[in-house]
């Protein structure tokens, strides 16, 4: 009885569909291209499979309170990148079941080391001057395998390692520190100008910094998917902070005239703008990808080609930064809408995660690390539908590519190490800060959803 | 904190949400025309799986087929008619007019379509059967050898077409390879042109080629005067001295006036200065009136492309230019199709039929869909007169310069043409024949014509005879 009680019971019920995925979906692409089911198939998916059950009695056995439903969601993620990654680049599949599975134990390894998260507040200087270490070496050292003309990875060996999928991490960690030993100063605000309460002027330090950050990413590395990522990380966390939508707004604002400036200064900024905003203009030459890309989604309709029966490989580095319109052609609008649907799901559990904890740090270290998720999801599929620009960053957990895939494992692990601490018996009242009719809405947000969790985990 | 976690968990959704409202845009609302954009290189796959549909002529002759994903032509004469199929330079003749049939895209319902794409089935098209006779179209083609020009016959009651020989002819088969030379061919005819050296190759000259019509246009202007009543066959007509003179314009008495005191005669020995009086008595208004009757000015509306004629290029025409235009020169610039309908309307009683190049439309599984019918395009003369021009014409073949044209115990009727192909007199003009046969019961009607090659006379009449020959044989 008592080892009974020890199984994750509502992540094993979950599992099967993940293991389902990309059996069916690896078999399904292999007849469907070669008329017979390969031997790959039953690799990749046995592989998946084994890797999958490592995550599940690993977690049971590591960090057993842990939320039941992020593992499930990340892997029928995971699967289902791997059967796209199959479709479009069979060469490279079994290093994306690799990666998962490095990824996989990445994320055991940090629900085991990390069972305090709160300690990595202490280490908050030394993830920013890591971070900034990084970026300042991808900008002197940076190589640019593929092509792209953006310089985004560093060479460790016969490694490639992208350094901004690992800053988005230490970005959340620093400012998720920084934010909450300041937030009586930030919320409050010191200094008068007519109207306004500022901070003082030292706490605008960082955020000139993470402002000053974007821009040279998008400006030196040409990465302007990684600029508007950490923008909106830096955005979001400072709002949820500081609870000031002003900062946010003049964040925002000053974001914006970055890349006005950046546009009327820099030809090849001026160039993604216009092929964003005019595709059709150049649609056999520069505009090819996003035009391709949107042909792709175009010809799926809504019950989509069905898997291996489409062309979304004369889309130019699909299974990297277009996996949506691959998606989106093969399986449909019905399977795109099934994606986005995980996305939302993904991102209501993450923070929750991040409601049910008591303490400063981690709430918005997990509110901060579902917002990566989050804005980068949001950021290559708005590219990929032509809301904005077309980025090269990767869709979390779909997208072929072992930094992202390891980064993301890892935040996955950090999130799931914060929902197995001690949840609080009722919701606790912060005194810091927070102005009284704010707090009245708090109380009732968090006893709904919590109410709706507990009814869960039973 | 929460309150704020809250919010921003609803800015995130609202954000995805805002994505799939644009997926569906782009997969849905614009997914039709996206589509069929001509970026979409999946278009030109799914063309390349469609098993396109055949091309038959009247008797079944396999024309056009699709084997192994290549597209095949059996006939070479009938390479303007078929038109080509690439999927590089897109299609001509019947495989344009009829894709839609052909590719399967016609008739297919969405809900086929998407049974279809959901089974991954190719397409399949369905089959035109032609009133083309492919083995007629290759005596013709035989008949006028080397020469550019065209030939054109029709079955007088019903407006099928049984040949329609544009020459020099293209290979279908080697469209892709051989595009570039056949676009690189000099685009007008010249008397330079020659087997070795094809001018305007693609272009149907049957159809789309514009010539000066030359003596065979007297046609036209005898069934004016003679169902206007101006004249009878033998209402006397001044003699002819010299030449006829207009307004300070002369027009000789070329190529035979001697002995013409009607017009019986007139038309026999094709007078021009006749003619020409002839244009002046009818006034330009009821010889427009006339033309725009065969169908002159117009396109002739066929299943594949065809360019309007012209009776001139502006009104308030001058005698002289009346007088021109009467006897076949002037402005006038006719297609080959254009003058075979003249011999069919006078043919057919003075009923201008429609022509029509197909017989059926059939689905893919060989099932008829649509069976064309005849059609007639309006009545240009009385019988009687359709009666009086047909003898003329008869004796135009027996008695005057269509001599070559003659078949032993058939009566042909027809008349020639020498047309004026330049101001220079030292290029060769062009060579028209037009007739039918036989003139007691006419069942083909015919027009040839041969650029840069002489005599009317002495060209066209005799390839003419071949084709009616070999027709008029094949109907038993």
């Amino acid at each position: 009885m008592r080892l009974l009680s020890c199984v994750r019971w509502r992540e094993l019920s979950l599992l099967p569909v993940p293991l389902v995925v990309p059996l069916a979906g690896a078999a399904l692409v292999s007849i469907g291209r070669y008329g017979t089911a390969e031997p790959a198939v039953l690799r990749l998916a046995l592989g998946f499979a084994l890797t999958m059950l490592l995550g599940h009695i690993g977690l049971t056995v590591l960090c057993r309170t842990a939320d039941q439903m992020l593992y499930p969601i990340v892997a029928l993620l995971s699967g289902l990148g791997l059967v796209l990654v199959y479709r479009l680049r069979p060469d490279l599949a079994m290093r994306q079941l690799g990666w998962i599975a490095i990824g996989t134990v990445a994320m055991l390894v940090v629900t085991h080391v990390l069972r305090h998260p709160e300690v990595l507040r202490r280490y908050k200087y030394s993830a920013a001057v890591a971070g900034l270490l990084l970026v300042a070496l991808t900008i002197v050292l940076g190589v640019d395998p593929n092509n792209s003309g953006a310089r985004l990875w560093l060479g460790i060996g016969p490694f490639l390692f992208q350094p901004s999928e690992v800053l988005k991490v230490l970005l959340v960690v620093f400012l998720a520190a920084y934010l909450d030993e300041n937030a009586t100063v930030l919320t409050a605000g010191t200094y008068q100008l007519g109207r306004l309460r500022l901070p003082p002027l030292p706490y605008l330090g960082p955020a000139v910094v993470m402002w000053g950050l974007s821009l040279a990413l998008l400006v030196f590395q040409r990465d302007l998917g990684a600029a508007l990522l950490f923008f909106g990380i830096f955005v979001a966390m400072l709002y949820l902070g500081s609870g000031r939508t002003l900062y946010a707004a003049v964040a925002l604002l000053a974001f914006a005239a970055g890349v006005t400036l950046a546009y009327a200064l820099f030809a090849h900024v001026r160039l993604r703008v216009e092929i964003w905003l005019n595709p059709w203009a150049d649609p056999r030459g520069r505009a090819y990808q996003i035009v391709q890309g949107l042909i792709a989604l175009a010809s799926g309709g809504v019950p989509g080609a069905g898997l291996g029966f489409g062309m979304p490989t004369v889309i130019p580095a699909v299974h990297t930064d277009l996996v949506y319109a691959a998606l989106g052609e093969e399986l449909g609008f019905a399977g795109a809408l099934a994606l986005l649907a995980l996305y939302s799901v993904l991102v209501e559990r993450g923070m929750r995660v991040a409601l049910s904890t008591a303490n400063g740090f981690t709430r918005l270290a997990a509110a901060g690390l579902t917002s990566v998720l989050a804005i980068q999801t949001a950021v290559i599929l708005a590219g990929s539908v032509r809301l904005i620009p077309l980025t090269g960053i990767t869709l979390p957990f779909v997208s072929y590519g072992g930094s992202s895939l390891l980064a993301n494992y890892l935040l996955l692990g950090l999130l799931l190490r914060i929902s197995a601490l001690p949840r609080p018996i009722q919701p606790l009242r912060r005194t810091r800060g927070v102005a009284p009719p704010l707090q009245a809405r708090d109380e009732v947000a968090v006893g709904t959803l919590q109410t709706n969790d507990r009814e869960g985990s039973h | 904190m929460s309150g704020r976690i809250v919010r921003l968990t609803h800015v995130y959704l609202a954000l995805l949400l805002l994505i799939s409202a644009a997926t569906a845009y782009w997969q849905v609302v614009r997914g039709e025309e996206l589509r069929a954009s001509e970026y979409n290189p999946r278009r030109i796959e799914e063309e390349r799986r469609t098993l396109r549909g055949r091309i038959l002529d009247r008797r079944g002759v396999e024309l056009a087929a699709t084997q192994d994903g290549q597209r095949r032509y059996a006939i070479p004469a009938l390479a303007h008619v078929t038109g080509f199929y690439s999927l590089r330079y897109g299609t001509s003749g019947i495989e344009r007019a009829y894709d839609g049939l052909l590719s399967g895209r016609a008739g297919e319902g969405p809900i086929t379509r998407t049974m279809r794409s959901l089974l991954h089935q190719p397409r399949r098209g369905g089959h035109v059967q032609l009133t083309v006779d492919a083995e007629l179209q290759q005596v013709a083609d035989r008949a006028i050898g080397a020469a550019h020009g065209a030939v054109v016959l029709l079955d007088v009651q019903t407006g099928e077409v049984l040949v329609l020989l544009s020459k020099p002819l293209f290979d279908p088969n080697r469209i892709d390879a051989e595009w570039e030379q056949l676009r690189s061919a000099p685009a007008a005819s010249s008397p330079q042109c020659s087997a070795q050296n094809p001018c305007a190759p693609l272009l149907n000259r049957a159809t789309q080629g514009l010539y000066a019509p030359g003596s065979t246009f007297k046609v036209v202007t005898a069934a004016a005067a003679l169902d206007s009543r101006l004249l009878q066959p033998n209402t006397p007509l001044p003699a002819c001295t010299g030449a006829y003179v207009v307004d300070g314009f002369r027009i000789l008495c070329q190529p035979r006036c001697d002995g013409v005191y009607d017009l019986t005669h007139a038309l026999v020995f094709s007078c021009n200065a006749a003619f020409g009086r002839i244009g002046n008595m009818l006034g330009e208004e009821r010889l427009r009136e006339y033309a725009r009757r065969f169908g002159i000015g117009t396109a002739i509306p066929l299943e594949i492309a065809t360019t309007p004629t012209q009776f001139a290029s502006g009104t308030n025409l001058s005698r002289p230019a009346v007088a021109s235009t009467a006897f076949g020169q002037g402005e006038l610039l006719m297609t080959p199709l254009q003058m075979a309908l003249v011999a069919a309307a006078v043919a057919n009683g003075g009923e201008l039929p429609a022509p029509r190049l197909v017989l059926r439309t059939l689905d893919r599984s060989g099932n008829t869909l649509e069976e064309s019918r005849p059609r007639t395009l309006g009545r240009v003369m009385s019988p009687q007169a359709a009666q009086q021009l047909t003898q003329m014409m008869v004796l135009a073949v027996e008695q005057g310069y269509g001599f070559q044209a003659r078949i032993p115990g058939v009566r042909v009727a027809g008349k020639t043409g020498t047309a004026q192909s330049s101001n220079d007199p030292a290029v060769p003009d062009h060579s028209w024949f037009i007739g039918f046969a036989p003139a007691d019961r006419p069942r083909y009607a015919i027009a040839v014509m041969m650029e840069f090659s002489g005599w009317g006379s002495l060209e066209a009449a005799p390839v003419a005879r071949r084709v009616l020959e070999a027709a008029l044989g094949r109907a038993g």
